[in-house]
């Protein structure tokens, strides 16, 4: 080594020291061998079963290679002005980001600096939170009520400190949602005076007809910012690509923060040609979310075993001993679920639901795991 | 006026520089709140390992003095580089020989370590040495509240400070010996806790009654519980205290927690029995003492190196924790090893417990370790344990030593290190 390390405790800012790196988990081939298992279901990271739309797959499958040397566009363009037709808004309303992570992060940079605060709550998608810590500023994490959003909770720990209120609708991992009359009075009662994001990966699963059209509401209140992604639904997961609408004021200044360029052209022209899917890709997912649903929450019953099982292609279980172990017990038989202690909900699992024949070897894995 | 939480020094190991060394940590531990005798005590440790350090450095070296204040404690941490020092002027435990004139100096080290509570030689993440020592904040004892808490609805909270205290005298109150001695002082309890080193969750009935609760410490990877302790008998309010305390750590990068002490039997709903990973156990004459364990992430891994001779043992951990182990036996090919061996030593007086783990694996590692367990068997210490980093492939070598001087593998603790740790028993000191 050429010189001495840096003084990385004094270079760090306190709230770095404090934080420990995330570790994604490990490829499939590598947790395969690992787990000696001899197939391996992924039912932890909610991904469409189905994969994409037929449109998409063929966008992917045209693509030339040869493009790849060339940049992408830093804006989205064709996309935006895709989505633009879509939703009634300007395509200037629109930012794309390399998945909703991204986004997360653009909208805390725009809005908070030193002493502000945002508000979300303890158990849902942790990315707002985490984002927000690591950027040194305070998470108010307002306690689910009923395993949905508290709405009186959270307009009580507003303060003038407060920039960002991030609700996830519905919540990931409970399922739960506010339909269109309470986020029309919480959007009320803020009055503008926060930006209020709306985080919809999962909208597109919901068949609640109460569910709100959130992006018509953006016009009523600037204030609101809606996250869509193309990861969940529309099976784009491994090209990360989401977006973010909003008043085109509110829009203008989260672009200032924006790494452009950060979306890749393949992940832009499958999730164009996604948009083109007549509805079918929907309406098959849904119906094998239904069928899924169907056949297992009965057997959880027969095995006494409570769940939460709301909007979104995933259930949330409860079991008699440590998720944690449960995990290890289900790779080892090929079900790969996710642990929710870090969700805030120790010995609760989510599992990603998939075509009924999966389910059935799922619920017998689960059977030998109780036993 | 803000007091700062730490001071610093950075000066050159020699001789010359021990008044300044020795004046400022005085000051510093008088301005964190240690009273006259503790500041003394820290500044009269910090000259004799500065006197050993600086008879022992090479030259030009530098030394950086960090002195923090803990809450209810305050540390020094005397940073060098790792070949500042010859390794065997570390040797905490080793007892000097009077006759030897150039032994002398280790002495040092020993009187720091009789007028100090803990004292501790450590690798840091940037590989520096580190000797660390503390002296604690006396507290005074209270009395403890007779009976039990009122009936009626306990909810699970942080509370304030004085719940935390009641919370402290009730637990040292109906648990006793089964509960760490510093639950006899809330006021240290309430230091603790504000230190943000510790972390507390309380059963509330809303008019200042305190029906239970639960007190870990954080600790980068791995959290160390206490609890959960419960002083009136409503249903469902176990389970409601040790979720509340999953649900407070589980999102915070740690990737596991341990208690030690379990208080009450329902903690088995949300921990792991290690003690059934320990094939071993079932014929041995001795238990071995394994903590109720939980991981707190998923577990996607690692790779584990040990040495031929503890590999069966190892595997059959592995195979019973349902743990994904690639298990890589090491041997030793000639390649070079440290002449010197280097033990960091925890004490735990109270429960005449001794854990050991590897700063240097060396090749008079045997002696060096003969020489712990003697002295450590000598202070009365009867409960060995010796920690080995599988996640390190230096330290395998480490085994034979192990075996020689009378440790056994016990348990596997996943993730204790920086991969699991192999936990060896000492079964009696060999040959003295």
């Amino acid at each position: 080594m050429a010189g001495s390390l840096p003084p990385l405790n004094r270079l760090v800012p306190p709230y770095i020291q404090k934080i420990e790196a995330y570790i994604p988990s490990k490829p499939d081939d590598v947790l395969k061998k690992m787990y000696n298992c001899p197939f391996l279901y992924r039912m932890n990271n909610n991904e469409n079963v189905i994969g994409p739309p037929e449109k998409a797959i063929e966008a992917i499958m045209d693509f030339d290679p040869a493009r790849a040397a060339i940049y992408p566009s830093g804006d989205g363009y064709h996309l935006r002005h895709r989505l633009s037709e879509v939703f009634g808004l300007p395509s200037c309303s629109f930012i794309i980001g390399n998945g909703a992570n991204e986004l997360i992060a653009f909208v805390i940079k725009a809005f908070c600096w030193k002493g502000d605060n945002i508000i979300t709550s303890n158990k849902t998608f942790a990315v707002y939170e985490w984002t927000a810590e690591f950027s040194g500023f305070e998470s108010r994490l307002v306690p689910l009520k009923d395993n949905t959003f508290d709405d009186e909770g959270i307009l009580k720990r507003i303060d003038d400190r407060t920039r960002v209120i991030f609700i996830c609708n519905p919540n990931n991992p409970t399922g739960t949602y506010w339909n269109e009359a309470r986020l029309r009075r919480f959007l009320e009662r803020v009055d503008g005076e926060q930006i209020v994001v709306v985080d919809e990966a999962y909208a597109e699963f919901v068949e609640q007809p109460d569910f709100p059209e959130s992006m018509r509401l953006i016009r009523e209140f600037p204030n609101l910012v809606v996250f869509r992604t193309f990861s969940k639904i529309y099976g784009l997961a491994a090209l990360r690509i989401g977006y973010l609408a909003g008043d085109r004021s509110v829009v203008d200044v989260i672009r200032r923060t924006c790494v452009v360029y950060s979306v890749n052209t393949l992940a832009q022209e499958a999730a164009l040609a996604a948009l083109g899917d007549d509805g079918t890709h929907i309406a098959r997912t849904r119906s094998l979310i239904r069928a899924s649903k169907e056949y297992l929450l009965p057997e959880l019953d027969r095995m006494d075993l409570p769940y939460i099982s709301g909007e979104g292609n995933f259930v949330m279980i409860r079991l008699p001993f440590s998720d944690t172990l449960a995990y290890r017990r289900l790779m080892r038989k090929g079900y790969m679920i996710r642990t929710m202690t870090g969700f805030r909900f120790p010995n609760h699992i989510r599992v990603t639901l998939h075509d009924v024949p999966v389910m059935e070897g799922f619920v017998d894995a689960l059977r030998n795991t109780l036993a | 006026m803000n007091i700062p939480e730490t001071a610093e020094l950075i000066v050159p190991i020699a001789i010359r520089n021990v008044p300044i060394v020795t004046g400022m940590v005085e000051q510093s531990a008088t301005i964190f709140g240690l009273d006259k005798e503790g500041a003394q005590n820290l500044g009269l440790a910090a000259e004799e390992v500065f006197n050993v350090l600086a008879s022992a450095a090479r030259p030009d070296e530098k030394i950086r003095i960090v002195v923090r204040q803990g809450g209810y404690y305050v540390e020094v941490a005397c940073y060098f580089s790792r070949h500042a020092i010859p390794i065997t002027a570390l040797n905490i435990t080793k007892i000097p020989d009077p006759d030897d004139e150039s032994d002398i100096e280790n002495l040092g080290i020993i009187l720091a370590a009789k007028v100090v509570d803990r004292l501790q030689l450590v690798r840091s993440r940037q590989g520096e040495m580190a000797l660390r020592f503390t002296i604690e904040r006396r507290y005074p004892e209270q009395a403890i509240p007779s009976g039990i808490p009122p009936a009626g609805h306990y909810s699970v909270g942080e509370g304030g400070f004085e719940e935390i205290k009641q919370f402290a005298s009730r637990v040292s109150g109906m648990y006793g010996a089964n509960s760490p001695g510093f639950f006899r002082f809330p006021g240290k309890i309430v230091d603790m806790v504000k230190s943000r080193e510790f972390g507390v969750l309380l059963a509330l009935d809303g008019k200042g009654n305190v029906g239970g609760g639960m007190l870990w410490k954080w600790g980068g990877k791995m959290i160390d519980s206490f609890g959960p302790y419960i002083f009136t008998p409503q249903p469902g309010l176990v389970g409601e205290i040790v979720q509340g305390v999953l649900e407070k750590v589980g999102r915070k990068g740690a990737v596991c927690i341990v208690n030690r002490m379990p208080a009450d039997d329902l903690l088995r709903n949300f921990f792991e029995e290690l003690v059934e990973s320990c094939p071993a156990n079932r014929i041995r004459t001795t238990a071995c003492h394994p903590p109720l364990y939980r991981q707190l992430e998923e577990d996607t891994g690692s790779v584990a190196y040990v040495h031929p001779e503890v590999e069966i043992f190892v595997k059959e951990c592995y195979e019973r924790l349902v743990l994904p182990r690639s298990v890589v036996a090491t041997t030793h090919a000639g390649e070079f090893i440290e002449p010197h061996a280097a033990f960091g030593v925890q004490v735990d007086k109270k429960q005449n417990l001794a854990v050991i783990s590897t700063i240097v694996a060396g090749i008079d590692a045997e002696e060096v370790l003969a020489g712990y367990v003697a002295s450590l068997y000598d202070e009365g210490i009867t409960r060995l344990e010796f920690e080995i980093d599988l996640g390190d492939e230096t330290t395998p070598v480490l085994v034979p030593a192990l075996h020689a001087v009378g440790f056994i593998p016990c348990y596997v603790l996943p993730w204790g290190g920086r991969g699991d740790i192999l936990v060896f028993e000492c079964q009696g000191p060999r040959g003295f």
